[in-house]
Protein backbone atom coordinates (compact mmCIF):
# COMPACT_ATOMS: atom_id res chain seq x y z
CA UNK A 1 0.00 0.00 0.00
CA UNK A 2 2.82 2.13 1.00
CA UNK A 3 4.44 1.53 -1.96
CA UNK A 4 1.54 2.19 -4.43
CA UNK A 5 1.37 5.35 -2.97
CA UNK A 6 4.68 6.68 -2.87
CA UNK A 7 5.13 5.17 -6.70
CA UNK A 8 1.70 7.06 -7.68
CA UNK A 9 3.47 10.29 -5.90
CA UNK A 10 6.49 9.82 -8.33
CA UNK A 11 4.09 9.91 -11.11
CA UNK A 12 1.83 12.85 -10.24
CA UNK A 13 5.60 14.39 -9.91
CA UNK A 14 7.22 13.68 -12.78
CA UNK A 15 3.68 14.78 -14.69
CA UNK A 16 3.64 18.04 -13.23
CA UNK A 17 7.49 18.65 -14.48
CA UNK A 18 6.54 17.48 -18.22
CA UNK A 19 3.86 19.76 -18.17
CA UNK A 20 5.67 22.55 -16.82
CA UNK A 21 7.99 21.26 -19.77
CA UNK A 22 5.60 21.16 -22.35
CA UNK A 23 3.93 24.65 -21.96
CA UNK A 24 7.46 25.86 -22.23
CA UNK A 25 8.04 24.55 -25.87
CA UNK A 26 3.71 25.42 -26.49
CA UNK A 27 5.18 29.56 -25.49
CA UNK A 28 8.61 28.63 -27.98
CA UNK A 29 5.88 28.01 -30.70
CA UNK A 30 3.67 30.23 -30.25
CA UNK A 31 6.65 33.11 -30.23
CA UNK A 32 8.00 31.94 -33.73
CA UNK A 33 3.94 32.13 -34.84
CA UNK A 34 3.63 35.87 -33.61
CA UNK A 35 6.88 37.20 -34.36
CA UNK A 36 6.21 35.92 -38.07
CA UNK A 37 2.88 37.55 -37.48
CA UNK A 38 4.42 40.56 -36.27
CA UNK A 39 7.11 40.80 -38.75
CA UNK A 40 4.68 40.67 -41.81
CA UNK A 41 2.21 43.90 -40.06
CA UNK A 42 5.36 45.55 -39.42
CA UNK A 43 6.72 45.34 -43.16
CA UNK A 44 3.24 46.90 -44.42
CA UNK A 45 3.58 49.53 -42.01
CA UNK A 46 7.49 50.70 -43.08
CA UNK A 47 6.11 50.67 -46.48
CA UNK A 48 4.11 53.47 -45.51
CA UNK A 49 4.40 56.84 -44.94
CA UNK A 50 6.25 58.56 -43.33
CA UNK A 51 8.75 55.19 -42.88
CA UNK A 52 9.67 54.95 -46.22
CA UNK A 53 11.27 58.91 -46.36
CA UNK A 54 13.91 60.13 -44.41
CA UNK A 55 17.46 61.79 -44.54
CA UNK A 56 19.05 58.25 -44.28
CA UNK A 57 18.30 54.92 -45.63
CA UNK A 58 18.13 53.49 -42.20
CA UNK A 59 15.88 56.59 -40.62
CA UNK A 60 12.97 54.82 -41.24
CA UNK A 61 13.45 50.93 -40.24
CA UNK A 62 14.95 52.18 -37.36
CA UNK A 63 12.14 54.97 -36.29
CA UNK A 64 10.03 51.57 -36.92
CA UNK A 65 11.83 49.33 -34.86
CA UNK A 66 12.08 51.98 -32.06
CA UNK A 67 8.12 52.66 -31.85
CA UNK A 68 7.64 48.79 -32.30
CA UNK A 69 9.56 48.54 -28.91
CA UNK A 70 8.10 51.40 -27.48
CA UNK A 71 4.46 50.04 -28.15
CA UNK A 72 5.53 46.55 -26.73
CA UNK A 73 7.03 48.04 -23.90
CA UNK A 74 4.12 50.04 -23.04
CA UNK A 75 1.33 46.92 -23.70
CA UNK A 76 4.03 45.46 -21.59
CA UNK A 77 3.91 47.99 -18.71
CA UNK A 78 -0.52 47.47 -18.63
CA UNK A 79 -0.27 43.90 -18.86
CA UNK A 80 2.43 44.02 -15.28
CA UNK A 81 0.06 46.61 -13.87
CA UNK A 82 -3.19 44.45 -14.07
CA UNK A 83 -1.48 41.34 -13.38
CA UNK A 84 -0.30 43.62 -9.88
CA UNK A 85 3.40 43.24 -10.78
CA UNK A 86 3.90 47.01 -11.54
CA UNK A 87 6.18 47.16 -8.54
CA UNK A 88 8.76 44.18 -9.34
CA UNK A 89 9.87 46.36 -12.59
CA UNK A 90 11.77 48.81 -9.69
CA UNK A 91 12.68 45.93 -7.58
CA UNK A 92 13.93 43.56 -10.23
CA UNK A 93 16.26 46.83 -11.71
CA UNK A 94 17.94 47.14 -8.04
CA UNK A 95 19.23 43.75 -8.28
CA UNK A 96 22.21 42.84 -10.35
CA UNK A 97 19.97 40.01 -12.37
CA UNK A 98 17.64 42.76 -13.38
CA UNK A 99 20.85 45.04 -15.11
CA UNK A 100 21.79 41.67 -17.14
CA UNK A 101 18.13 42.03 -18.32
CA UNK A 102 18.96 45.40 -19.10
CA UNK A 103 22.16 44.54 -20.33
CA UNK A 104 20.77 41.97 -23.06
CA UNK A 105 18.31 44.40 -23.91
CA UNK A 106 21.10 46.57 -25.45
CA UNK A 107 22.87 43.60 -27.06
CA UNK A 108 19.17 42.10 -28.96
CA UNK A 109 17.54 45.94 -29.01
CA UNK A 110 19.38 48.74 -30.79
CA UNK A 111 23.07 46.65 -31.23
CA UNK A 112 21.68 43.48 -33.49
CA UNK A 113 18.83 45.21 -35.04
CA UNK A 114 21.10 48.55 -35.72
CA UNK A 115 23.52 45.53 -37.08
CA UNK A 116 20.98 43.62 -39.11
CA UNK A 117 19.55 46.75 -41.45
CA UNK A 118 23.42 47.73 -41.70
CA UNK A 119 24.16 44.12 -42.76
CA UNK A 120 21.32 44.71 -45.26
CA UNK A 121 22.49 47.44 -46.58
CA UNK A 122 26.18 47.04 -47.02
CA UNK A 123 26.26 43.38 -47.68
CA UNK A 124 22.72 42.69 -49.24
CA UNK A 125 19.34 41.03 -48.01
CA UNK A 126 20.58 37.42 -48.53
CA UNK A 127 24.20 37.34 -46.95
CA UNK A 128 22.74 39.29 -43.82
CA UNK A 129 19.40 36.99 -43.68
CA UNK A 130 22.16 33.79 -43.80
CA UNK A 131 24.48 35.12 -41.49
CA UNK A 132 21.57 36.50 -38.93
CA UNK A 133 19.62 32.96 -39.11
CA UNK A 134 22.66 31.47 -36.85
CA UNK A 135 21.82 33.12 -33.72
CA UNK A 136 20.15 29.69 -32.52
CA UNK A 137 23.27 28.19 -33.07
CA UNK A 138 25.69 30.91 -31.18
CA UNK A 139 23.06 31.30 -28.08
CA UNK A 140 23.08 27.13 -28.07
CA UNK A 141 27.06 27.31 -27.33
CA UNK A 142 27.11 30.34 -25.66
CA UNK A 143 24.56 28.55 -23.09
CA UNK A 144 26.11 25.44 -22.66
CA UNK A 145 29.35 27.46 -21.69
CA UNK A 146 27.63 30.14 -19.46
CA UNK A 147 24.88 28.49 -18.17
CA UNK A 148 25.93 24.73 -18.45
CA UNK A 149 22.97 23.66 -20.21
CA UNK A 150 22.31 20.46 -21.41
CA UNK A 151 22.02 20.08 -25.39
CA UNK A 152 22.09 16.36 -26.54
CA UNK A 153 22.89 16.06 -30.03
CA UNK A 154 19.46 15.14 -31.76
CA UNK A 155 18.70 18.51 -30.51
CA UNK A 156 21.38 20.02 -32.17
CA UNK A 157 20.63 18.89 -35.33
CA UNK A 158 17.28 20.05 -34.56
CA UNK A 159 18.53 23.44 -34.06
CA UNK A 160 20.97 23.08 -37.38
CA UNK A 161 17.84 22.15 -39.41
CA UNK A 162 15.45 25.07 -38.26
CA UNK A 163 18.09 27.60 -39.31
CA UNK A 164 19.14 26.00 -42.37
CA UNK A 165 14.85 26.09 -43.03
CA UNK A 166 14.75 29.80 -42.01
CA UNK A 167 18.10 30.33 -44.54
CA UNK A 168 16.09 28.94 -47.35
CA UNK A 169 12.84 30.24 -46.63
CA UNK A 170 14.53 33.79 -46.66
CA UNK A 171 16.97 33.54 -49.57
CA UNK A 172 16.79 35.85 -52.54
CA UNK A 173 19.75 35.34 -55.05
CA UNK A 174 22.21 38.26 -54.12
CA UNK A 175 21.93 41.37 -56.97
CA UNK A 176 23.53 44.68 -56.68
CA UNK A 177 26.77 46.37 -56.26
CA UNK A 178 27.95 45.95 -52.53
CA UNK A 179 30.91 48.27 -51.90
CA UNK A 180 31.25 47.96 -48.29
CA UNK A 181 30.10 43.95 -48.47
CA UNK A 182 32.83 42.79 -45.65
CA UNK A 183 31.79 45.45 -43.46
CA UNK A 184 27.79 43.87 -43.84
CA UNK A 185 28.95 40.51 -43.28
CA UNK A 186 30.53 41.84 -40.16
CA UNK A 187 27.52 43.88 -38.76
CA UNK A 188 25.57 41.05 -39.61
CA UNK A 189 27.71 38.84 -37.36
CA UNK A 190 26.94 41.60 -35.08
CA UNK A 191 23.77 41.11 -34.79
CA UNK A 192 23.95 37.57 -34.54
CA UNK A 193 26.33 37.75 -31.72
CA UNK A 194 23.34 40.35 -30.29
CA UNK A 195 20.58 38.24 -30.49
CA UNK A 196 22.80 35.25 -29.13
CA UNK A 197 23.81 37.02 -26.33
CA UNK A 198 20.32 38.32 -25.58
CA UNK A 199 19.19 34.88 -25.13
CA UNK A 200 21.96 34.04 -22.39
CA UNK A 201 21.85 36.82 -20.58
CA UNK A 202 18.25 37.61 -20.10
CA UNK A 203 17.70 33.83 -19.31
CA UNK A 204 20.71 33.92 -16.21
CA UNK A 205 18.65 36.94 -15.34
CA UNK A 206 15.16 35.43 -15.24
CA UNK A 207 16.82 33.00 -12.76
CA UNK A 208 15.81 35.04 -10.20
CA UNK A 209 13.25 37.78 -11.85
CA UNK A 210 10.03 37.19 -13.25
CA UNK A 211 10.39 36.77 -16.99
CA UNK A 212 7.32 39.02 -17.95
CA UNK A 213 8.90 41.59 -15.71
CA UNK A 214 12.04 41.00 -17.50
CA UNK A 215 10.70 41.77 -21.10
CA UNK A 216 9.06 44.38 -20.25
CA UNK A 217 12.23 46.77 -19.14
CA UNK A 218 13.83 44.68 -22.24
CA UNK A 219 11.33 46.62 -24.33
CA UNK A 220 11.42 49.87 -22.55
CA UNK A 221 15.48 49.81 -22.11
CA UNK A 222 15.58 49.11 -25.61
CA UNK A 223 13.05 51.67 -26.92
CA UNK A 224 14.53 54.87 -24.84
CA UNK A 225 18.50 53.59 -26.38
CA UNK A 226 16.75 53.63 -29.84
CA UNK A 227 14.79 57.04 -28.91
CA UNK A 228 17.97 59.18 -27.22
CA UNK A 229 21.25 56.87 -28.65
CA UNK A 230 20.34 55.66 -32.13
CA UNK A 231 17.52 57.69 -34.07
CA UNK A 232 19.51 61.04 -33.54
CA UNK A 233 22.76 59.57 -35.12
CA UNK A 234 20.71 58.18 -37.76
CA UNK A 235 18.95 61.20 -38.47
CA UNK A 236 15.52 59.00 -37.31
CA UNK A 237 13.93 61.27 -35.02
CA UNK A 238 11.94 63.27 -37.52
CA UNK A 239 10.65 60.26 -38.96
CA UNK A 240 9.18 58.74 -35.86
CA UNK A 241 7.55 62.05 -34.54
CA UNK A 242 5.86 62.16 -37.85
CA UNK A 243 4.30 58.32 -37.47
CA UNK A 244 2.33 59.78 -34.95
CA UNK A 245 0.26 61.88 -37.71
CA UNK A 246 -0.28 58.24 -40.16
CA UNK A 247 -2.63 55.68 -40.22
CA UNK A 248 0.85 53.45 -40.56
CA UNK A 249 0.88 54.32 -36.33
CA UNK A 250 -1.80 52.11 -35.96
CA UNK A 251 -0.51 49.13 -37.64
CA UNK A 252 2.87 49.35 -35.62
CA UNK A 253 0.64 49.68 -32.49
CA UNK A 254 -0.57 46.17 -33.35
CA UNK A 255 2.84 44.61 -34.31
CA UNK A 256 4.30 45.83 -30.94
CA UNK A 257 1.17 44.57 -28.78
CA UNK A 258 2.17 41.03 -31.60
CA UNK A 259 6.05 41.74 -30.24
CA UNK A 260 4.61 42.10 -26.76
CA UNK A 261 2.79 38.21 -27.12
CA UNK A 262 5.84 36.99 -28.91
CA UNK A 263 8.78 38.34 -26.38
CA UNK A 264 6.36 37.01 -23.23
CA UNK A 265 6.40 33.41 -25.02
CA UNK A 266 9.77 33.80 -25.85
CA UNK A 267 11.40 34.62 -22.61
CA UNK A 268 8.73 32.15 -20.91
CA UNK A 269 10.20 29.78 -22.86
CA UNK A 270 14.07 30.36 -22.82
CA UNK A 271 13.24 30.45 -18.67
CA UNK A 272 11.37 27.04 -18.86
CA UNK A 273 12.74 25.29 -21.77
CA UNK A 274 16.18 26.50 -22.12
CA UNK A 275 18.26 28.40 -24.43
CA UNK A 276 18.82 25.66 -27.22
CA UNK A 277 15.24 24.83 -27.51
CA UNK A 278 13.55 28.32 -27.34
CA UNK A 279 15.67 29.78 -29.92
CA UNK A 280 15.44 27.03 -32.24
CA UNK A 281 11.61 27.42 -31.78
CA UNK A 282 11.29 30.76 -32.31
CA UNK A 283 13.49 31.24 -35.74
CA UNK A 284 10.39 29.11 -37.03
CA UNK A 285 9.06 32.87 -37.74
CA UNK A 286 10.90 32.40 -41.04
CA UNK A 287 7.73 29.77 -41.67
CA UNK A 288 5.15 31.50 -39.89
CA UNK A 289 5.91 34.94 -41.97
CA UNK A 290 5.37 32.59 -45.54
CA UNK A 291 2.43 31.82 -44.16
CA UNK A 292 1.29 34.75 -42.99
CA UNK A 293 2.08 36.60 -45.71
CA UNK A 294 0.50 33.89 -47.88
CA UNK A 295 -2.72 34.69 -45.94
CA UNK A 296 -2.45 38.21 -45.62
CA UNK A 297 -0.90 39.60 -48.84
CA UNK A 298 -2.80 39.55 -51.84
CA UNK A 299 -0.58 37.91 -54.91
CA UNK A 300 2.03 36.72 -52.48
CA UNK A 301 2.96 32.96 -54.17
CA UNK A 302 4.25 29.77 -52.73
CA UNK A 303 7.59 29.35 -54.52
CA UNK A 304 9.23 25.61 -54.35
CA UNK A 305 12.07 27.73 -51.94
CA UNK A 306 9.27 28.28 -49.39
CA UNK A 307 7.92 24.67 -49.51
CA UNK A 308 11.35 23.30 -49.11
CA UNK A 309 12.51 25.80 -46.39
CA UNK A 310 9.47 24.77 -44.57
CA UNK A 311 9.62 21.06 -44.62
CA UNK A 312 13.10 21.71 -43.54
CA UNK A 313 12.50 23.88 -40.20
CA UNK A 314 9.56 21.75 -39.12
CA UNK A 315 11.84 18.67 -39.51
CA UNK A 316 13.84 20.35 -37.14
CA UNK A 317 10.97 21.27 -34.49
CA UNK A 318 9.90 17.73 -34.30
CA UNK A 319 13.69 17.10 -33.63
CA UNK A 320 14.19 20.00 -30.93
CA UNK A 321 10.73 19.05 -29.03
CA UNK A 322 10.93 15.80 -29.27
CA UNK A 323 11.30 14.35 -26.04
CA UNK A 324 10.21 16.75 -23.22
CA UNK A 325 11.27 14.87 -20.71
CA UNK A 326 15.01 15.75 -21.14
CA UNK A 327 13.91 19.23 -20.43
CA UNK A 328 13.20 18.49 -16.65
CA UNK A 329 16.28 19.40 -15.31
CA UNK A 330 18.10 22.08 -17.92
CA UNK A 331 22.00 22.40 -16.32
CA UNK A 332 24.53 20.09 -15.32
CA UNK A 333 24.53 21.75 -11.97
CA UNK B 1 13.18 48.02 -0.69
CA UNK B 2 11.53 44.80 -1.38
CA UNK B 3 13.08 42.35 -3.51
CA UNK B 4 11.43 40.65 -6.90
CA UNK B 5 9.61 37.97 -5.23
CA UNK B 6 11.40 35.07 -6.91
CA UNK B 7 13.92 36.47 -5.64
CA UNK B 8 13.00 36.61 -2.25
CA UNK B 9 11.70 33.18 -2.34
CA UNK B 10 15.07 31.61 -2.96
CA UNK B 11 16.72 34.04 -0.72
CA UNK B 12 13.53 32.70 2.10
CA UNK B 13 15.02 29.03 1.43
CA UNK B 14 18.42 29.91 1.99
CA UNK B 15 16.99 31.05 5.67
CA UNK B 16 15.07 27.74 6.25
CA UNK B 17 16.08 24.37 6.09
CA UNK B 18 13.06 24.08 3.29
CA UNK B 19 9.45 25.60 2.86
CA UNK B 20 6.45 24.01 0.85
CA UNK B 21 4.10 26.22 -1.10
CA UNK B 22 1.76 26.22 2.04
CA UNK B 23 4.50 27.82 4.14
CA UNK B 24 6.09 29.83 1.59
CA UNK B 25 2.98 31.44 0.87
CA UNK B 26 2.65 32.38 4.83
CA UNK B 27 6.02 33.30 4.70
CA UNK B 28 5.60 35.82 1.94
CA UNK B 29 2.10 37.13 2.97
CA UNK B 30 3.29 40.14 5.20
CA UNK B 31 5.40 41.42 2.36
CA UNK B 32 3.51 40.50 -0.80
CA UNK B 33 0.17 39.98 0.21
CA UNK B 34 -1.48 42.90 -0.70
CA UNK B 35 -0.38 42.97 -3.81
CA UNK B 36 -1.81 40.99 -7.60
CA UNK B 37 0.72 38.97 -7.81
CA UNK B 38 0.53 36.93 -4.80
CA UNK B 39 -1.46 34.10 -5.83
CA UNK B 40 -1.31 30.43 -5.45
CA UNK B 41 -0.01 29.54 -9.47
CA UNK B 42 2.47 32.28 -9.52
CA UNK B 43 4.62 31.17 -6.34
CA UNK B 44 3.95 27.47 -7.95
CA UNK B 45 5.42 28.53 -11.03
CA UNK B 46 8.35 30.15 -9.57
CA UNK B 47 9.08 26.77 -7.84
CA UNK B 48 8.77 25.20 -11.33
CA UNK B 49 10.76 27.55 -12.90
CA UNK B 50 14.05 27.52 -10.40
CA UNK B 51 13.23 23.83 -10.00
CA UNK B 52 14.37 23.51 -13.74
CA UNK B 53 17.24 25.43 -13.79
CA UNK B 54 18.50 23.86 -10.93
CA UNK B 55 18.52 26.83 -7.91
CA UNK B 56 16.28 24.63 -6.10
CA UNK B 57 15.84 20.96 -5.50
CA UNK B 58 12.89 19.04 -3.96
CA UNK B 59 13.28 17.57 -0.62
CA UNK B 60 10.45 15.76 0.17
CA UNK B 61 7.14 15.44 -2.17
CA UNK B 62 3.86 14.23 -0.69
CA UNK B 63 0.34 13.89 -1.44
CA UNK B 64 -2.48 15.92 0.60
CA UNK B 65 -6.17 14.74 1.59
CA UNK B 66 -7.72 16.60 -1.70
CA UNK B 67 -5.06 14.51 -3.73
CA UNK B 68 -2.90 17.33 -4.69
CA UNK B 69 0.73 16.75 -4.47
CA UNK B 70 2.54 19.29 -1.21
CA UNK B 71 6.59 19.85 -2.20
CA UNK B 72 9.28 20.48 0.35
CA UNK B 73 11.77 22.58 -1.65
CA UNK B 74 15.20 23.16 -0.58
CA UNK B 75 17.75 25.24 -1.85
CA UNK B 76 20.96 24.03 -3.73
CA UNK B 77 24.21 24.98 -3.43
CA UNK B 78 24.27 26.55 -7.30
CA UNK B 79 21.08 28.48 -5.64
CA UNK B 80 23.01 29.81 -2.71
CA UNK B 81 26.34 30.96 -5.38
CA UNK B 82 23.26 33.39 -6.48
CA UNK B 83 22.37 35.17 -3.59
CA UNK B 84 25.90 37.18 -3.82
CA UNK B 85 23.59 39.33 -6.28
CA UNK B 86 21.50 40.23 -3.53
CA UNK B 87 21.29 44.12 -2.73
CA UNK B 88 23.41 45.13 0.05
CA UNK B 89 21.09 45.64 2.74
CA UNK B 90 19.63 42.10 1.85
CA UNK B 91 23.18 40.25 2.59
CA UNK B 92 23.32 40.33 6.10
CA UNK B 93 19.53 39.63 6.51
Amino acid sequence: MGVNTAKNVQVMQTAQELGHAKKGLIYGVVSGATWGLDGVILGMALAMAPFTGGATLYAGPLAGAAMHDGFAGFWLFFYNLFTGRSREYFRTLRTRPGLVVVLAALFGGPIAMSGYLLGINMAGASYALAITAMYPAVGAILAVFVLKEKIIPRVWAGIILCIGGAVVVGYVPPSGDFPDFYLGLAFSLLATLGWGMEGVLSTYGMDMADPDIAIGIREATSFFVYLIGILPIAAGVIVFWDAFKEVSLYYIAVAGALGALSYVCWYRALNMTGVGRAMALNVTYALWAVFFSWLLIPGFELTATLVVGAVIITLGTILVTANPKELLKLRKV
Amino acid sequence: MKLPMRFRMLHLLSKNESLSEITMQEALRPEYGQEGQFKESSIDNHFQSMLAVGLISIKKVSEDASGKLVHEYQITDYGTGRLSYLPKEWQAK
